[in-house]
């Protein structure tokens, strides 16, 4: 039987050998599967259909044209390895009801280097493919679909050779489906097909079980398949109580192994995190086979190293759980409506548990089960209780799959582990194909066997390293940057007429300063991956809302701190889609009567500036409204009556939490909390938000970010015997007032005036309450600072100059202190505290209320004791 | 009866081991050997600002900050001058979660001590007042009593505000 695998596979790759030019090939082509053919219809009549789709390409390939030969060998090779699939599917299926086979091996790579070479280059492939997608959805233009068509045309040839035929096939059908009219090219189903290619490389590439068989469908279907399931889901029963076990009502000590229950919480939060992101997949598409095992393997890993840990309570909620999701793999339950609703709910539960869990192992005690366990239980048995749908049962039948022997099969698995008790992976059941889908196109799943066999994570060019090891590095090299000034700059070195230990200290410079310099790239990326999320993003949005959209990104290779470009990305994508729901304008013929084009234009671009980097969104929209958010803002009483506000402040309104002049909450957007995320978002970055906009033209939002969070330029300053650090990013400028300049209120407090404008004076060490030591006036300066549109002037008694240095927190215990946003370890070695403006224009306006306060030290030195 | 015996036993077992001891001047006090990092001598300490009275400021450890924590303001005991003898004693704490480092200021580092349970006296109710919850044990040696501390209740800042104002109350009495 394996012969028959063996023998498609040589007829595959004779066919992507096979020279169209060359008439012997062919013949001897059409002979090889002419030998083949009644083989494959005895022992597999199933597959008789494919035989005959064979067949006929065979007589077209026989009586084509020379020219047109090659096109047909490619559709021949489609259906052999669609065929081969097939055939290794049957086969799989008899090697798991207890026949024996020698060979179930989808595919052996000579090389798995080669293989993962080939994978590592495939994102960036995958990239432009999704690229290309993108852009032909603006209009299909011959040279991009031709570029589209080469990279596929490569990547299937690539794929040929590795002997990865399903994806190939899959490949040669997307470019099927490029060649037809180009009215019927559907980016939606390009883009489906690349994200199912990047599922099966993740697969291939982790050992994970591959995506479900992907169907080609327009995207009429795509709708229609889901709303007839959503019918047939709300017609379900809801069924009776379930017996509730103990376990769910009673306490449990944590019996086993601490260390492994903490790496179990933490793991399984990671489980759960994807579950979330899995179960919202399946809300769009209830039939994606990939996001349901992936849900499947994450319940089915809790539950094994719960049972391992005798958590009966975690073990039984995800037991119950899994069998629910089999019967949804099985295609008995449809995971519309209350299944996915369970499901949620469930990963909700987990999670709660999990951090109860937390809390147990930290501080020890029983660890008590959620309250509303039982009743989820109830809720999960009775989905699972439910009456079959007819309708669904009839599709099975129909599509003529056989799905018997692996419904089977999963209870078999866990039964194993469940005996075993131990941790599961190796034994996560295989994947059955979705019933309905299977006839369509299927492709092969690996056996587990194999699964295990594969390398797993080798593929990264890149190493991941913990980031507190990569932050202890870069300390070090500071360190040593600092030691090396030390030494090199000590008062007991004489380096007079010793001109080689000179040039040697010159060279221990260099380097060291060179180490800094990289040590301080390591955290740096490129912010291109976001940028290409946030093309996808905004592709969806439009469509959604059925606007035309011209998404345009610019500088994408702007290298930006790692944690930026991770955490940028929430706020960008609140505000691409209020881009595209509010700021373009909702239909086209209001923006060809305002003279513009009627497709609306949105430009994401980063680029550096000063030492920040911009990131701006800017679209070509009817602009904001000032009277209507200022309007709004007093309605809802953020704006006082009789302020006056600048156009920049109001526009800045918008930013306000719960503020949102949409009339109408749209799917998209309209609550009002957007923006207000977004701000606070980049707060937490260090960053600020600016918008700027003209009626009819369109608005520009910006953000502005610090190159990287570890590294702030400072003016550092001197208060009495103290250093401190301000930030330059906040200093508006820097003055020595002069006497006349001072005004005095109530006796303590100062007004500035600088310019025109009256500044209030903050005497620091006053707030802080340093010793006050006899000021030297001819140093004192006052820094001007802005915070929020607002300026204060900080009275040091003198600026020692300005510095680049790394921020790092004071420790835990110091959290929080107001006034202070961290240290830096100075050249001198020692620690310098960094000003945080915002806290201290708050401290300074409480303690100039309070100026008894002044003189009584915060200081712990100088405490009286008793 | 027995099995109160046993009890304190085990008790005695958990917190014999070894300890660094130190000096607050004529007191002497352990620290869990284990968790002791390194023993630093006087360094420049900035002074940080609205930080609590106990903390002397912070220190650059190898390009880590860490604070320092003046284990005689945490007692609420006289401040005496620095002297060449002052110390700083590194230790390991868990805090939310995570390890830090946090450095304590003492008068004098002693010796490390081999603790056995049989000398292990359990922390006197009273007499020590809110500070007694920092107290481990009492461990008796032929010539002197160590107090052996608890480094978590030590630098616990929580039970730390609790301390200082009944510790007041204490001074008072």
């Amino acid at each position: 039987m394996a012969s028959i695998l063996e023998q498609v596979q040589n007829l595959s790759a004779e066919i992507i050998a096979a020279d169209p030019g060359d008439a012997s090939d062919l013949q001897n082509l059409v002979s090889a599967v002419a030998s083949n053919e009644t083989e494959i219809s005895e022992n597999y009549p199933r597959l008789l259909p494919y035989i005959d789709e064979l067949k006929k390409s065979l007589g077209q390939l026989e009586s084509c044209a020379e020219t047109e030969s090659a096109q047909y060998l490619e559709q021949l090779g489609a259906i052999v390895s669609v065929l081969a699939r097939e055939v290794e599917e049957e086969e799989q299926s008899e090697d798991l009801s207890g026949s024996p086979t020698e060979n179930t091996d989808e595919f052996e790579f000579d090389d798995t280097a080669l293989l993962f070479e080939f994978l590592a280059e495939q994102d960036e492939n995958l990239e432009r493919l999704e690229a290309f997608a993108l852009e032909l959805e603006k209009g299909v233009d011959d040279t991009t679909l031709s570029e589209l068509k080469g990279v596929l045309h490569t990547l299937k040839g690539e794929l040929g050779v590795l002997g990865l035929a399903d994806v190939a096939g899959h490949c040669h059908e997307l470019e099927d489906q490029l060649t037809r009219p180009t009215e019927d090219v559907h980016s939606e189903v390009i883009l489906r097909a690349i994200d199912w290619v990047r599922l099966r490389f993740k697969a291939i590439e982790q050992g994970g079980d591959n995506p479900a068989p992907f169907i080609w469908e327009s995207q009429d279907e795509i709708q229609t398949t889901a709303e007839s399931k959503a019918e047939v889901a709300e017609a379900r029963p809801k069924v009776e109580a379930f017996e509730v076990p103990p376990c769910f009502t009673e306490g449990a000590d944590l019996v086993g192994d601490q260390e492994v229950a903490t790496e179990f919480v933490f793991e399984a939060r990671e489980y759960l995190e994807d579950v979330d992101v899995q179960l919202l997949t399946l809300e769009k598409d209830p039939a994606d086979g990939e996001a349901i095992n992936t849900i499947f393997r994450a319940f089915h890993t809790i539950k094994g190293v719960a049972a391992f840990l005798e958590l009966k309570c975690l073990q039984q909620l995800a037991h119950v759980a899994e069998t629910m999701l089999d019967s949804v793999r099985n295609g008995t339950i449809v995971m519309i409506g209350e299944p996915l609703a369970v499901t949620f709910d469930v990963n909700d539960a987990l999670r709660q548990h999990f951090d109860t869990l937390e809390e147990v192992i930290l501080a020890g005690g029983p660890l008590q089960p959620a309250p509303n366990l039982p009743e989820l239980v109830c809720r999960i048995t009775s989905v699972i209780r439910g009456e079959p749908e007819l309708e669904v049962a009839g599709t099975i039948a129909s599509s003529g799959t056989a799905s018997s022997n692996l419904i089977a099969e999963a209870p078999i698995q866990l039964d194993i582990v469940e005996s075993s008790g131990s941790i599961v992976e190796a034994a996560t059941p295989k994947v059955s194909p979705e019933p309905a889908k299977a006839a369509s196109k299927a492709t092969v799943e690996p056996s587990s066997k194999e699964k295990a066999a594969k390398p797993t994570g080798s593929l990264r060019e890149t190493i991941k390293v913990d980031a507190q090891r990569l932050d202890q590095l870069v300390d070090m090299i500071g360190e040593l940057v600092i030691s090396e000034a030390m030494v090199s700059q000590s008062d007991e070195l004489d380096l007079t007429d010793r001109p080689r230990l000179t040039s040697l200290f010159g060279h221990m410079d260099k380097i060291t300063r060179e180490l800094q310099e990289l040590a301080m790239s390591l955290r740096m990326v490129p912010i291109r991956s976001t940028f290409r999320r946030m093309a996808r993003l905004a592709r969806d949005v439009a469509q959604r809302l059925d606007k035309p959209i011209n998404f345009v990104t610019l500088g994408e290779n702007t290298d930006l701190d790692k944690t930026v470009v991770d955490s940028i990305g929430d706020p960008l994508v609140h505000l691409i889609r209020n881009a595209v729901d509010h700021g373009i304008e909702n239909d086209s013929e209001s923006r060809i009567s305002a003279g513009k084009p009627p497709e609306g234009r949105i430009e994401l671009r980063a680029f550096h500036r000063g030492g920040n980097i911009l990131i701006e969104i800017e679209d070509d929209g009817g602009g904001l409204d000032a009277e209507v958010i200022l309007a709004k803002a007093r309605e809802r009483n953020v704006v006082g009556p009789d302020e006056v506000l600048s156009e920049d402040e109001i526009y800045n309104l918008i930013f306000a939490p719960g503020f949102s002049t949409a009339s109408t909450v749209t799917e998209v957007s309209g609550r009002g909390v957007g923006l207000d995320v977004v701000k606070r978002h980049i707060e937490t970055l260090r960053g600020s938000t600016k918008v700027t906009s003209t009626p009819g033209k369109g608005s520009v939002f910006s953000i502005r970010l610090p190159l990287t969070l570890a590294i702030i330029d400072g003016m550092v300053v001197r208060m009495g015997t103290e250093r401190f650090i301000l930030p330059t990013a906040s200093i508006v400028r820097m003055i020595r007032p002069h006497e006349s300049t001072q005004t005095k209120l109530f006796d303590r407090n100062t007004v500035l005036s600088v310019g025109d404008d009256l500044v209030p004076l903050v005497r620091l060490d006053r707030t802080f309450g340093l010793p006050e030591v006899a000021a030297q006036a001819e140093r004192s300066s006052a820094v001007i600072v802005e915070h929020e549109g607002r300026q204060c002037a900080f009275m040091v008694d003198e600026l020692l100059g300005q510095q680049q240095v790394v921020i790092k927190p004071l420790g835990p215990s110091l959290v929080g202190l107001a006034g202070l946003s961290g240290g830096a370890i100075m050249p001198d070695g020692r620690v310098g505290l960094i000003l945080d403006v915002a806290g201290l224009s708050k401290i300074s306006g409480e303690s100039s209320e309070t100026p008894s306060a002044d003189n009584r030290s915060a200081l712990g030195r100088d405490r009286e004791s008793a | 009866m027995t099995q109160l015996v046993d009890k304190i036993s085990k008790e005695q077992e958990e917190v014999s081991g070894k300890y660094l001891t130190f000096q607050l001047g004529e007191e002497h006090y352990g620290l869990p050997i284990l968790q002791v990092r390194e023993i630093i001598g006087l360094m420049d300490i900035t002074k940080v600002p609205r930080s609590p009275d106990y903390i002397r400021g912070v220190i650059n450890l190898r390009g880590r900050i860490i604070p320092v924590l003046n284990l005689r303001d945490r007692f609420g005991m006289t401040s005496v001058e620095d002297t060449s003898m002052t110390c700083i004693i590194v230790v390991d704490v868990e805090a939310q979660g995570a390890t830090t480092l946090m450095g304590i200021l003492v008068d004098s580092v002693r010796e490390v001590l081999d603790i056995i349970p049989e000398d292990i006296e359990p922390a006197p109710s009273f007499g020590a007042g809110a500070n007694g919850n920092a107290i481990r044990a009492m461990a008796k040696g032929k010539e002197r009593v160590t107090i052996l501390l608890s480094t978590e209740q030590v630098v616990n800042s929580e039970s730390l505000a609790a301390t200082s104002e009944s510790g007041e109350e204490e001074k008072k009495n």
